[in-house]
C-alpha cells in the first residue's frame, strides 16, 4: 500500500498551512496563515475561496465536528489560532463563535468522538475542556511549558496530552492521577489516539514517532528522522496512520512499519487530515502546498487470487495458477473500499458497491448505496454487511438489500474487531457498555438467538463460526484481560452462557469452513479445531488443542486469515506469514460433520494423535455417537469415561443416557435434575453422593422419601475413611431418626438396579 | 514573541539547511549561544568572506560580535536588524533572525521565475526614457527655487500692497469728490500745460541765437582755411639754400662715417696691441724673476728681495691715480678735455699713438659745428663716439628718412 | 511724481498709462497681478514637478523590486552552488532512506518468503510421510 500525492505546482497559499480537514470525502479544505480559508476540488486540485480570517488570525489547528454524528448537516469547525483564539466555524465560513481560549497562542483543538466536548491546549501549558458550544467546562492540566497537543481517546473518558517529552493520560470520570511515562527525548509536537484501535502514537523533536497501548507501553519506535515529526494522524479505521515531517509523508500500517514513504517539496508538513472514509488524506505545507493524496496498491489475496488497487478506481485481479488470468475491473467512482471472500469480491465506491464473483469477473452487479461513508464491509459466505458507522446494512451477493440491523446506543463505530458475523448472525459489540455484545439476524434484523451476552469485563475482540447451522454457531471473544471465550447462540437456558477456553490471546479466526478457530497471542498460535467441545467435555478440550510457537512474531502481530489449513500473521515487522495446520483435523471434522464415523476413526488410527482422538471423542459425545466416543475415550486412556460410556451405552432408558451424556460434559447439577425431573431418584441420589454433593444427596432422598438411610450410610463411609466426626445438623438430625444398616442398603441399592434393568 | 514566529524560525532552519536542528521551545529562555550560533551562519551565507566569529566568552566580545553580525547584514543583504533586540536573545531576537532567514529561504526555495529576466529589458527602455524627464525635472528644480524666490519676494511686498488695496476698497469715494479731485488735477494740468509752452517758446528764442552763432564761426573758419591753403602754396626763398646745404651735409657725413669706421678699426687694433704688450711685459717680467729667482738661488742673499716688489708696485700705482683723474674729470662736466687728458695720458703711458689723435680732432671739429647748429636742447653728457653716433642718427631721421637704412648699415 | 498726480493720489485717484481712472496706483496693480502670474506659474511648475518626480519614483520603485528580485536570485543561484554538494548529501540521505525503506520491504518479503518455503517443505514431508505411511 502506498500514498499517491497530488500537489498543485504553486503555492496556493502564501504561507503556511497549519489547518487542514475535510468538510466530507469529495471535499478538504485548508487554512493558512495567510488568512484564507480555501476548499478544494479533488479532481483538478483547485481551490475555491471560502472565506477570509482576520488579519490577526494565524491558524494553528483544525478540528471538524464529528461527522458521523451530524448526517451532513450543521457541519462545525474548531479553529484554534495563534492569538490564543477558538473559533467554530461553519463550514460556509461563518464564524459562529469566538472565545479566548488561551494566553499566547491556542496550538490544537480537538473534537471528543462523540460530539460532546472539545479540548483545546495552548502555549500558556493549560489543557482546556469545552462543551459543545464552547464553554469553559474545566482545565484539565496547568504545565510551564507549552502543550502542542491533546486527544480524546474513544470513548471520551480519557483524554491525552504531553508536556515537553512527557505524555500523560487523564481519565476524566475518576479522580486518579494521569499515567504519564517519559515519551521522547525531545519535545512531544504531536500525539493521536485512535478511536477505532485504541492505539497512541506520538512525534517528537527527535524526529520519532512512537506507537503505544492505552496503558502507555510501547509497541513501536521508529528509527529518527532527521527533521523532528511535525504531525501525524490515524486513519478512522484505526489501520493505518500517516505522519508528516519535513518534506515527508510516511504511511504506515499501526503497528508502526511503514507502508511508504513520499518525499514531497512543501516544506515540513504541518497538518495531516483523514478523509472520512479513510481513503484519501490532506496535507499542508509550510510553503503554502496543500497536499491531497489517496491510497493506491492495497492489496489483498483470497486463494490463488491476488487483488490490488491500482488505482483510484481500478482493481486488478490476478489468479496466481495462472500466468494469464488478469483481470482489470474498473468502476465509475473513487473506490472507498474491497473484500474478497468466499468467491465475491465487494468493491465498494463513494457511491455504489459492485458485486463481483469469481467465476465471471466481467459482469458485476452494481448496486447503489444507501450511505456514502461506509466505514466497515464484512463477508461472509451468503450475504454481506456494509456500515456507515452507525448502523448496519445486509446484502446478499445478488445485489438485493435485505435489511438494516439497528444496534442500539449511540456513538462508537463498528470496526472489524468487535463485529463479526456469519450467514445467521451478526455479532456486535455494544456501543457504551463494552461488556456486552448483541445478536442479530443479518436476514431479517432482528434480534437472533439469546439476544445479547454480558461478560464481566470488557470485550475486546468478537468473533463468530462460520460453518454449521445455527444450533453450532459459536461466538468466541477475548477480553481486556486477553482470555478467550465463547459461546453458543442459543443456549437455550443453560447455566453457562460463555465458558473460558484460554488465556493470553489477543486475535482470534474462525475458519472460513470449519468451526476451528485460531487464537493469536503471546509468541504463539492456538488452534481449537471445535472450540465448543467446552460445552461437551472441559477436559476434553484441553486435549483438543493445537500449540504452534511462531518466532519473530514481534510485538504487535496481526491475525489476517485463516481459511483451509492456512493461518495468515501479519508480524510486527509487517511481513506476512503462513502457518500451515495439519490438515487432519480438518479432515477428521468433514467426517464427524457427515457423521462418517468409521473414517474418522480409522483416520486417527492412522494419524495417532491425542488432539485428533479428542476432538473426535467430543464430537461424537457431541453428536451422542457413544460408540465412537467410547473407542476415542479408550484411545485418550480415559478408561472411566469408557466405563461409563459403555455403561450409558448399554443402558436401556433413553432418559438416563441422555443425562449420563449431560454428566459426561461435567454439568452435575444439570445431569442431577435431569434425573430428577424424569423420576430417576436414584440415579440422582447415587450421583450426588459419588461427586460427594451430600447435602444436594439428603436434599434429593428427603424430598422424595427414599434412600435416605443409603445417603446416610455413604456419609459415615465417607467420614470415617477420613477419620472425622458428623458435625453437620442436617446429618445430625437424619441420623437420629434412621439407622444406618448396610445390609438394608445393599439390599435397597440391588432392589433399583434390579427395577432399572 | 509567538508560537508562530518560533515556528518559523524552526522551519526557515531547516530549509536553508542550518546543520543543526532547532528546538521550538529554544527561546523560551535567553539563548544568545543559539543566537549567535545562528547569526554566524546567516553572516556567512550572505558574505562567505566576512570576518566574523560567534565564541564570545565576555559581554565586550558578544556586544562587538552582535554589532559586527548587524552591520555586515546591513552592508551585504540591506537588511537592517535591532542588535539590542538581538542581544537579549529570546523571541524578539526571533522576530529579528526571521528577517534575513526569510531571504535566505526564499533564496533556498529557488522561488523567483524566468519572467523576471523578460522584463530587464523593458525596464531599461523604461530607464532610458525617464532620462529625458529626469533633465527635465533637474530644470525645473533649479527654476523653481528662482520662481520661489520672485515669488517670495513679490509676497513681501505683497503685504504692503495689500494694505494699499484694501484701503482702497474700503475707501468709499462719492463720484462727486472725485470729479472734482479730477477736475483739480485737470486745471494744475492745464497750469503746468501752460507753463511748459511758455518754457518751449523761450527755447526757440534760444535757438535762433544759437544758429546766428553757428554762422558767424563757421564764416571765421572758412577764411582761415583758405589762408592756410595761402600760405601752404608759397616757397621761401632760402628753401633752395636749404636744399644745396642738405646735399652738403649728406656727403660730409659719408666721408665722416667713413672716418669713423677707421677710427674705431684703429682703437681696436690699438686696445689689442696694449693688450698683447702688457701680456709680453708681464712675461718678460717673470721670466725676469724667475731668473732673478734664480740668479738669488744661485748667488745667495745677494740681491734683497724688495726690487722685485718694487718693480711690481710700479703700474700698479700709476693706474689707480688714473682712474681717479678720469671720475674726478667726468664729475666736473664738459668732459670731452678731460677724456682727451685721459687720452693723452694713455697716450702717453702708451707711447705711439700720434696718427690717431689727429682724425679724433677732426671729428670732434664737425660735430660741435652741427651740433651748434641745431640747438636741440641739452642732450646730457655722453661719453665717447656712440653718442656723437647717435646724434647723426637723429639727424638722418628727420631729414631724410631713406638714409637711416644706410646708417644702419654702416654700424 | 507731478502735480496733477499728487492732488489724485491724496483723493485716493490714480491714472494709468491708458488714462483710466484708477483706485489702485500702477505699481501696486502690476504688482498684484505679477504677483498673481508668478503664482499661477509657480504652481503649474511645482505640478509638473510633482508629476514628473512621482513617474520618476514609481519607475524607481520597479527598478527597486527588481533589483531586489534579481538580488534574490542571484543568491539563489549563490546557494545553489554553495549548496550543491549539501543538496547532494541530503539526496544521497533521501535515497538512503528509501533505500532502508525499500530494505525493510525486501526482509519483510524475505521472511515471507521464508515462511512459504518451510510450509512448502513441511507439506512436501507429509506427503512423503503419507505416502510411506
Amino acid at each position: 500500500m502506498r500514498l499517491k500525492t497530488l500537489q498543485s505546482s504553486v503555492a496556493r497559499h502564501s504561507d503556511a498551512v497549519c489547518a487542514v480537514g475535510w468538510s466530507s470525502s469529495d471535499e478538504m479544505v485548508s487554512c493558512s496563515d495567510d488568512h484564507t480559508f480555501l476548499k478544494w476540488n479533488l479532481v483538478t486540485m483547485e481551490a475555491t475561496k471560502v472565506t477570509n480570517l482576520a488579519d490577526t488570525t494565524f491558524p494553528t489547528s483544525m478540528s471538524w465536528f464529528p461527522r458521523s454524528l451530524t448526517r451532513g448537516e450543521n457541519d462545525v469547525l474548531a479553529l484554534t489560532s495563534s492569538d490564543g483564539k477558538l473559533h467554530l466555524i461553519t463550514r460556509n465560513g461563518k464564524i459562529e463563535k469566538t472565545v479566548d481560549a488561551h494566553r499566547g497562542a491556542a496550538l490544537s483543538a480537538k473534537w471528543s468522538h462523540d460530539g460532546t466536548g472539545l479540548i483545546t491546549c495552548g502555549e500558556d501549558g493549560a489543557v482546556k475542556m469545552w462543551s459543545r458550544q464552547a464553554m469553559l467546562r474545566s482545565v484539565l492540566a496547568q504545565f510551564a511549558s507549552p502543550i502542542y497537543s491533546a486527544v480524546w481517546d474513544g470513548s471520551a473518558s480519557r483524554v491525552l496530552y504531553a508536556s515537553e517529552d512527557t505524555c500523560y493520560i487523564k481519565a476524566l470520570k475518576t479522580q486518579v492521577s494521569p499515567i504519564k511515562w517519559k515519551a521522547h527525548d525531545g519535545v512531544i509536537t504531536c500525539l493521536d489516539w485512535s478511536a477505532a484501535s485504541d492505539l497512541i502514537i506520538t512525534g517528537g523533536e527527535d524526529g520519532k514517532f512512537k506507537v503505544w497501548d492505552s496503558f502507555g507501553r510501547v509497541l513501536f519506535t521508529s528509527a529518527s528522522h532527521e527533521t523532528p515529526i511535525t504531525s501525524l494522524a490515524f486513519s478512522p479505521d484505526g489501520s493505518l496512520f500517516v505522519i508528516g515531517s519535513f518534506n515527508l509523508l510516511r504511511l504506515c500500517d499501526r503497528a508502526g512499519w511503514s507502508h511508504s514513504v513520499e518525499r514531497l517539496d512543501c516544506g515540513s508538513v504541518m497538518a495531516v487530515g483523514w478523509s472520512p472514509d479513510g481513503t484519501q488524506l490532506v496535507a499542508g505545507g509550510s510553503h503554502g502546498h496543500v497536499v491531497h493524496a489517496h491510497l493506491i496498491e492495497k492489496r489483498t489475496s483470497y486463494r490463488n487470487l491476488d487483488i490490488t488497487q491500482t488505482k483510484t478506481n481500478l482493481i486488478e485481479v490476478r489468479d496466481m495458477t495462472s500466468e494469464v488470468a488478469r483481470e482489470k475491473l474498473d468502476t465509475r467512482d473513487r473506490i472507498t473500499k474491497f473484500s474478497v471472500a468466499h468467491d465475491h469480491l465487494v468493491v465498494l465506491t463513494s457511491k455504489q458497491i459492485y458485486i463481483f464473483s469469481s467465476k465471471n469477473w466481467n459482469t458485476p452487479i452494481i448496486v447503489d448505496l444507501k450511505e456514502g461513508n461506509v466505514s466497515l464491509l464484512i463477508q461472509t459466505e451468503k450475504l454481506f454487511v456494509v456500515s456507515d458507522g452507525g448502523s448496519l446494512y445486509s446484502y446478499s451477493y445478488e445485489g438485493r438489500y435485505i435489511c438494516e440491523i439497528k444496534v442500539p446506543g449511540t456513538g462508537g463505530s463498528f470496526n472489524e474487531s468487535n463485529t463479526a458475523l456469519s450467514n445467521d448472525t451478526i455479532v456486535v459489540r455494544d456501543r457504551n457498555d463494552y461488556t456486552k455484545v448483541h445478536l442479530f439476524d443479518p436476514n431479517t434484523g432482528k434480534v437472533q438467538g439469546d439476544g445479547m451476552i454480558t461478560h464481566t469485563s470488557d470485550i475486546e475482540c468478537v468473533r463468530v463460526s462460520q460453518s454449521g447451522a445455527l444450533n453450532a454457531r459459536v461466538i468466541a471473544f477475548t477480553d481486556s484481560s486477553t482470555s478467550v471465550y465463547v459461546s453458543l447462540v442459543n443456549s437455550f437456558g443453560t447455566t453457562p452462557r460463555t465458558a473460558k477456553i484460554g488465556a493470553l490471546i489477543e486475535q482470534l479466526c474462525f475458519n472460513d469452513l470449519s468451526p476451528m478457530l485460531v487464537g493469536l497471542g503471546d509468541g504463539k498460535v492456538l488452534v481449537w479445531p471445535v472450540p465448543a467441545l467446552i460445552f461437551v467435555d472441559r477436559e476434553l478440550l484441553q486435549k483438543a488443542v493445537i500449540e504452534k510457537p511462531v518466532n519473530g512474531l514481534g510485538k504487535f502481530p496481526q491475525l489476517i486469515n485463516f481459511s483451509d489449513n492456512q493461518v495468515i500473521l501479519r508480524r510486527s515487522d509487517g511481513s506476512l506469514v503462513p502457518i500451515a495446520l495439519s490438515p487432519f483435523p480438518s479432515a477428521l471434522l468433514s467426517y464427524t460433520d457427515a457423521s462418517k464415523w468409521d473414517q474418522a476413526i480409522r483416520l486417527c488410527r492412522h494419524i495417532q494423535d491425542d488432539v485428533l482422538w479428542a476432538v473426535l471423542a467430543g464430537t461424537a459425545a457431541q453428536q451422542k455417537n457413544l460408540y465412537a466416543a467410547e473407542i476415542a475415550y479408550g484411545a485418550l486412556d480415559e478408561g472411566e469415561k469408557v466405563a461409563f460410556l459403555a455403561d450409558a451405552r448399554s443402558h436401556p432408558n433413553k432418559d438416563v443416557r441422555a443425562a449420563m451424556l449431560v454428566l459426561l460434559t461435567g454439568k452435575i447439577g444439570d445431569a442431577d435434575s435431569m434425573l430428577e425431573r424424569t423420576g430417576h431418584i436414584f440415579r440422582a441420589i447415587m450421583l450426588n453422593i459419588s461427586t460427594f454433593r451430600w447435602n444436594r444427596a439428603l436434599e434429593v432422598a428427603i424430598k422424595h422419601k427414599t434412600h435416605i438411610e443409603t445417603v446416610l450410610g455413604y456419609r459415615q463411609k465417607y467420614l470415617d475413611q477420613f477419620g472425622k466426626r458428623e458435625n453437620d445438623q442436617k446429618f445430625l438430625d437424619q441420623l437420629s431418626k434412621f439407622e444406618v444398616d448396610w445390609e438394608h442398603i445393599e439390599e435397597m441399592i440391588a432392589q433399583e438396579m434390579q427395577k432399572e434393568q | 514573541m509567538s508560537f508562530r514566529e518560533l515556528r518559523n524560525l524552526c522551519e526557515m532552519c531547516r530549509i536553508v539547511g542550518f546543520p543543526r536542528p532547532i528546538s521550538i521551545d529554544s527561546f523560551r529562555e535567553p539563548n544568545f549561544a543559539l543566537v549567535a550560533e545562528l547569526l554566524e551562519w546567516i553572516v556567512l551565507r550572505f558574505e562567505p568572506n566576512a570576518l566574523i566569529s560567534a565564541k564570545c566568552g565576555t559581554e565586550q566580545e558578544r556586544v562587538i560580535f552582535i554589532k559586527s553580525a548587524v552591520l555586515l547584514l546591513l552592508q551585504n543583504a540591506r537588511i537592517k536588524l535591532n542588535p539590542k533586540k538581538l542581544y537579549m536573545a529570546n523571541g524578539l531576537a526571533v522576530q529579528e533572525l526571521i528577517a534575513p532567514l526569510k531571504v535566505l529561504s526564499l533564496a533556498d526555495r529557488g522561488t523567483t521565475a524566468d519572467a523576471h529576466s523578460v522584463s530587464i529589458p523593458v525596464i531599461r527602455t523604461k530607464l532610458a526614457t525617464k532620462m529625458q524627464e529626469v533633465r527635465q525635472c533637474a530644470v525645473l528644480a533649479s527654476q523653481l527655487p528662482q520662481t520661489g524666490a520672485a515669488l517670495s519676494n513679490l509676497l513681501d511686498r505683497e503685504l504692503f500692497f495689500r494694505a494699499e488695496r484694501s484701503r482702497a476698497v474700503s475707501r468709499s469715494l462719492p463720484p462727486s469728490a472725485a470729479e472734482g479731485a479730477l477736475r483739480n488735477a485737470t486745471t494744475a494740468l492745464a497750469g503746468l500745460a501752460g507753463q511748459i509752452e511758455e518754457r518751449l517758446n523761450n527755447v526757440n528764442s534760444d535757438e535762433r541765437s544759437l544758429d546766428e552763432k553757428i554762422d558767424r564761426k563757421r564764416r571765421e573758419y572758412e577764411q582761415l582755411q583758405k589762408r592756410l591753403a595761402k600760405l601752404q602754396s608759397f616757397r621761401p626763398q632760402y628753401m633752395d639754400e636749404y636744399e644745396k646745404y642738405e646735399a652738403k651735409l649728406k656727403q660730409l657725413y659719408e666721408i665722416y662715417v667713413l672716418k669713423f669706421r677707421n677710427l674705431s678699426y684703429l682703437q681696436l687694433q690699438m686696445v689689442e696691441m696694449e693688450r698683447a704688450d702688457r701680456q709680453r711685459q708681464a712675461e718678460t717680467e717673470t721670466n725676469m724673476r724667475q731668473v732673478v729667482e734664480k740668479m738669488r738661488s744661485e748667488t745667495a742673499n745677494h740681491a734683497p728681495p724688495i726690487d722685485v716688489s718694487e718693480l711690481d708696485d710700479e703700474p700698479e700705482a700709476m693706474r689707480p691715480t688714473g682712474g681717479a683723474r678720469k671720475i674726478y674729470g667726468n664729475m666736473i662736466g664738459a668732459g670731452l678735455s678731460d677724456e682727451d687728458e685721459s687720452d693723452e695720458e694713455a697716450m702717453a703711458s702708451d707711447g705711439d699713438e700720434g696718427g690717431l689723435e689727429m682724425n679724433i680732432d677732426r671729428t670732434r671739429g664737425a660735430r660741435s659745428e652741427n651740433g651748434q647748429e641745431r640747438a636741440i636742447g641739452a642732450r646730457g653728457k655722453r661719453t665717447m663716439q656712440h653718442v656723437e653716433l647717435e646724434d647723426v642718427d637723429d639727424e638722418v631721421d628727420d631729414e631724410v628718412e631713406h638714409k637711416d637704412g644706410d646708417s644702419g648699415d654702416d654700424f | 511724481m507731478t502735480e496733477p498726480e499728487e492732488i489724485l493720489s491724496k483723493s485716493g485717484l490714480f491714472v494709468d498709462d491708458l488714462n483710466h481712472l484708477r483706485l489702485l496706483s500702477t505699481e501696486t496693480s502690476e504688482c498684484c497681478t505679477e504677483l498673481s502670474q508668478e503664482g499661477k506659474n509657480f504652481e503649474q511648475q511645482m505640478a509638473q514637478f510633482k508629476t514628473t518626480t512621482e513617474s520618476l519614483i514609481t519607475t524607481m520603485e520597479e527598478l527597486a523590486t527588481m533589483v531586489e528580485t534579481e538580488k534574490l536570485r542571484a543568491m539563489t543561484s549563490r546557494s545553489i552552488l554553495k549548496n550543491i554538494d549539501k543538496r547532494k548529501v541530503n539526496e544521497t540521505q533521501q535515497i538512503q532512506i528509501l533505500i532502508r525503506e525499500k530494505q525493510v520491504e525486501l526482509e519483510r518479503l524475505r521472511i515471507e518468503l521464508e515462511a512459504a518455503q518451510k510450509m512448502e517443505q513441511d507439506q512436501r514431508d507429509f506427503i512423503q510421510q503419507f505416502i510411506s505411511n
